[in-house]
């Protein structure tokens, strides 16, 4: 049977980092995820590295550790963070009550900030209403989550850790009041498969309650829905807070070619099958635009929600979600429930993802034995680029896409230029909103690739391919049909595949409320529906 | 200032827009087609899927027009309104279609043929072998009698550029030796074919005459197969269309949306388009609006509504305003199937009916 030393259930940030951390204290570890990595909380986020200041205000403890970890990750993986800092913007409407409040806090827990007048605010973001009183800067930033993720798991890798996308735990085996392994089913194909082991790491975020369940141990963890919008252009340039108590719509965080709002908060039954409702869009569009006016005329290519794991002890009763601590926990339910070898990693922010895994391992590490410090805060993710490859590409690929793919793949620039050089073809730009070559797919899709692929999503996980205004309506097809090339899938399995894939992308526009993304939408069906007689949207 | 009237502004250059200009320009009038730009006409591939074998007295004279009028532009469609021709896609379906256009024609399903499925060497936006993989086993799920095989053939890259359709298609357009090289190298893969399949890359000017005569050299029937956008087949028809509405007087006044109609006291006196710094008004005796099913906005009030001359009507079943005509996906806003036939048809009649003359022409 297949044995390992730890298994990691969840493959988001924690999971991933967990993995990284163990691997590098020599610990041998299979991280188990139901689906692709970030699936969850971690791929439906802001995309924002705190700087801690959200929080100096309610939580100085959550508001330390966020600064803390903000600069750990900006040197570890510079590659995954826009270092385009941030703003917390005073308008007139708020309470001025609050912006002393935040001053003093800020103060206390020592976030590095400086105070511009209303000029000064306007200068540097003009987009803003013509009547802000001021803001204040903060060391926020732009981070790509599923960069970071797919890094944490490259990394882990390369040392030993092994990867399992699309494995479901089905049950968690114990004997004498120990965890022994895990029973997991491959969610695509529906094999059964068996890995034994000597602890147990759940790290399921939303799902944690769930699989911890499956051990006949109760985590309370609250969903709380957040729904967030993308839009086609950069609002600003920096990270835009409102200088308020948190809210609903108070934070725009220029992603890249896009720029994402939000969010709600909503408690909802679980993680799974969530949807935006209209009012709740209308309503963040509506507040968005008192953060920046020209969010109105703005077009939405897409909506998302995904679920913050609140942990939620019983004694917390009834708090609503925003009321909840942001700080994490991890439970040794050894002692908390005489069932040795099992642990929880619960609650927590995507900032802290780093420290929540190193807490974990610290835990892991000493019932396993093993004396081996945690090295995650000093170990960089990457190894540094040899300066002569982007020098390289630039001659092979326009700039724009030059520069995009440097830093995405970093040293593996070198396997790039191979394939170009090899076959100019492999320098063609497959998703134009994205920059994203066809070499670049192909090293996504290669059988080399460190963490594989099984869907089109996947590689856009790991490229960002089809995640710009046309939604994958062109490019998610020559991303099929690579994959039919490779040997990935069949004709029939690449096409089913591509319907899949269509109906995720139609689903995330669907909600959009208004505009030209819509009429996007509508040729995408219509390409595929009426002229292609390919797949007809559902419901029709 | 106004020095500039037309007979008839068009809104809208989708299908419906074109083929109501040409039919006013057929008439003598001062034609001009506004635009914000292309919509998704240019994206399809023109195939006419919805029109009815009996489909009436104004069908069957847009039919007419719409035929003569191809033709005239070198972009012939071949078919009759009901006919039911099963096309083969890129994607490895079929689909059935009425009036077919001319490139597309020679690889139409015909019973017992054995067909050779082209694919180009380094084409990110075609696989031969998918498509003739899904195309058999569609057929044998259709009961279609015809069997696929895919054949790639190489053609030299220009520079280092990489291959695409459109690529192909303007060093088809512009380049005699590259064209006589591909027919060439289609010989020499074709083997027993009774027909050849190729994805649509034959040039983005190209008439009936040019791709016929490619045609000869392969000595069997060639029908394209329609790409993902932009796709030759859509594009060629455009400009064709384009060319045709030139030659005939009508001015495309294209790249600036339109801001709002010029509406004062129940009659539509010309359109608002935004040009760059300042709005310009073009005045017209009347506005056919057939700028898609995303622009109601521009007729406040409207019901979505028309009386039996397409003319929008508020709420109260009263007219909204004198001197507009509704065509194209506006009239219908629900349906969202390729709607080409009713396309064609509403913007014949659209036009003969703001210059008055859909009664004398029945006559």
């Amino acid at each position: 049977m297949d044995r390992t030393q730890v298994i990691i259930i969840g493959g988001g940030a924690t999971g991933a980092g967990i993995l990284w951390d163990l691997s590098l204290r020599g610990i041998h570890a299979v991280l188990l995820e139901k689906r692709d990595l970030a699936n969850g909380a971690t791929g439906r986020c802001h995309g924002l590295l705190h700087s801690g200041a959200r929080y100096v205000v309610k939580d100085a403890e959550a508001a330390r550790e966020c600064l803390s970890e903000n600069q750990i990750i900006k040197t570890i993986a510079p590659h995954c963070v826009h270092d385009v800092g941030g703003l917390f913007v005073r308008y007139p409407q708020d309470d001025p009550a609050f912006f002393a409040q935040w001053d003093e806090a800020c103060a206390k827990v020592g976030m590095p900030t400086s105070r511009l007048n209303a000029t000064e605010t306007l200068e540097l973001e003009p987009n803003l209403p013509k009547d802000v009183l001021g803001a204040s800067t903060c060391p926020d930033a732009h981070i790509d989550v599923f960069q970071l993720t797919l890094s944490n798991l490259q990394a882990a890798v390369a040392k030993g850790g092994r990867f399992r996308p699309y494995s479901e735990v089905t049950s968690i085996e114990q004997a004498g009041g120990r965890v022994t392994g895990v029973r997991y089913k491959d969610s695509r194909t529906g094999e059964e498969g068996e890995i034994a082991c000597e602890m147990i790491v759940n790290a399921g975020g939303g799902w944690a309650q769930q699989i911890a369940s499956m051990a006949g141990l109760d985590v309370p963890v609250r969903c709380d829905k957040g729904s967030l919008l993308v839009l086609n252009h950069n609002l600003v340039t920096r990270v835009v807070n409102r200088c308020r108590k948190p809210g609903d719509a108070d934070i725009l965080v220029p992603a890249g070619p896009v720029c994402i709002l939000g969010t709600s908060s909503y408690t909802v039954p679980g993680p799974e099958g969530l949807k935006a409702e209209p009012e709740e869009l209308a309503h963040l569009l509506q507040l968005g635009s008192e953060l920046v006016p020209m969010m109105a005329e703005a077009r939405v290519l897409r909506v998302f929600s995904g679920v913050r794991p609140l942990y939620v002890p019983k004694e917390a009763g009834g708090s609503a979600g925003r009321e909840i601590s942001r700080g994490f926990v991890l439970l040794d339910h050894g002692e908390r429930d005489g069932l040795l070898g099992f642990v929880s990693i619960v609650g927590g922010k995507l900032t802290t993802y780093r420290l929540m895994a190193e807490v974990t391992a610290n835990l892991v590490a000493k019932r396993l034995g093993v004396d081996e410090p945690c090295r995650t805060a000093t170990t960089p993710l990457r190894a540094a680029t040899d300066p002569a490859l982007p020098e390289k590409v630039r001659q092979l690929l326009p700039v724009q896409a030059a520069n995009i793919a440097e830093r995405r793949l970093g040293p593996d620039l070198a396997k790039l230029i191979g394939l170009i050089e090899a076959d100019p073809d492999m320098a063609e730009i497959i998703c134009e909103c994205e920059q994203v070559s066809r070499a670049e797919i192909e090293m996504v899709m290669s059988d080399q690739a460190l963490v594989p692929v099984k869907t089109i999503n996947d590689v856009g996980r790991r490229s960002r391919l089809g995640f710009g205004s046309c939604q994958g309506t062109f490019c998610g097809y020559k991303a099929m049909l690579a994959g039919y090339r490779r040997g990935l899938w069949t004709a029939e399995e690449a096409a089913d595949e591509f319907k899949r894939y269509l109906d995720e992308r139609w689903k995330g526009q669907a909600q959009v409320p208004r505009g030209k993304q819509i009429e996007q939408l509508m040729l995408s069906h219509d390409l595929f529906g009426p002229t292609y007689h390919f797949h007809a949207e559902q419901g029709l | 200032m106004q020095s500039l009237k037309y007979d008839l502004i068009v809104v809208g250059a989708g299908l419906s827009g074109l083929v109501a200009a040409a039919t006013a320009a057929e008439a003598g009038g001062r034609v001009a087609v506004v635009h914000g730009g292309l919509g998704t006409f240019v994206y399809g591939a023109g195939c006419i899927a919805d029109l009815p074998a009996e489909g009436g007295e104004e069908q069957r004279r847009a039919v007419a027009f719409f035929e003569a009028m191809t033709e005239a532009a070198g972009s012939p469609y071949y078919g009759q309104p009901g006919d039911r021709h099963m096309l083969p896609t890129i994607l490895g379906t079929f689909q059935p279609v009425s009036l077919v256009p001319f490139c597309l024609w020679g690889g139409r399903v015909q019973a017992g043929a054995r067909v050779s499925v082209a694919g180009i060497a380094g084409l990110s936006s075609f696989d031969a072998r998918f498509t003739a993989e899904r195309l058999n086993q569609q057929a044998e799920e259709l009961g279609l009698q015809s069997r696929y095989v895919p054949r790639i053939i190489d053609l030299p890259h220009e520079g280092s550029v990489p291959h695409s359709t459109l690529n192909i298609a303007n060093r088809f357009d512009r380049d005699e030796p590259f064209r006589r090289l591909f027919a060439e190298r289609l010989r020499a893969v074709q083997g027993e074919c009774d027909q050849i399949l190729l994805p649509a890359c034959l040039g983005q000017q190209t008439s009936r005459i040019d791709i016929e005569d490619f045609q000869a050299q392969l000595g069997r029937p060639l029908g394209e197969l329609p790409t993902l956008p932009p796709s030759m087949a859509g594009l060629r028809l455009n400009n064709r269309l384009l060319g045709h509405l030139r030659r005939r007087g009508v001015e495309m006044i294209g790249g600036y949306p339109l801001l709002s109609l010029d509406l004062a006291d129940g009659i539509c006196r010309g359109v608002v388009v935004d040009n760059p710094g300042r709005a310009r008004t073009l005045a017209a005796k009347s506005v056919v609006l057939a700028c898609g099913p995303q622009s109601e906005t521009l007729l406040p009030g409207w019901s979505r509504r028309v009386d039996a001359r397409q003319r929008p009507l508020n709420d109260q079943n009263q007219l909204l305003a004198e001197g507009i005509h509704v065509a194209g996906a506006l009239l219908f806003p629900t349906g969202r199937r390729g709607g080409n036939g009713r396309a064609i048809v509403s913007g014949h009649a659209a036009a003969l009916m703001a210059a008055g003359r859909e009664k004398s022409h029945a006559a």
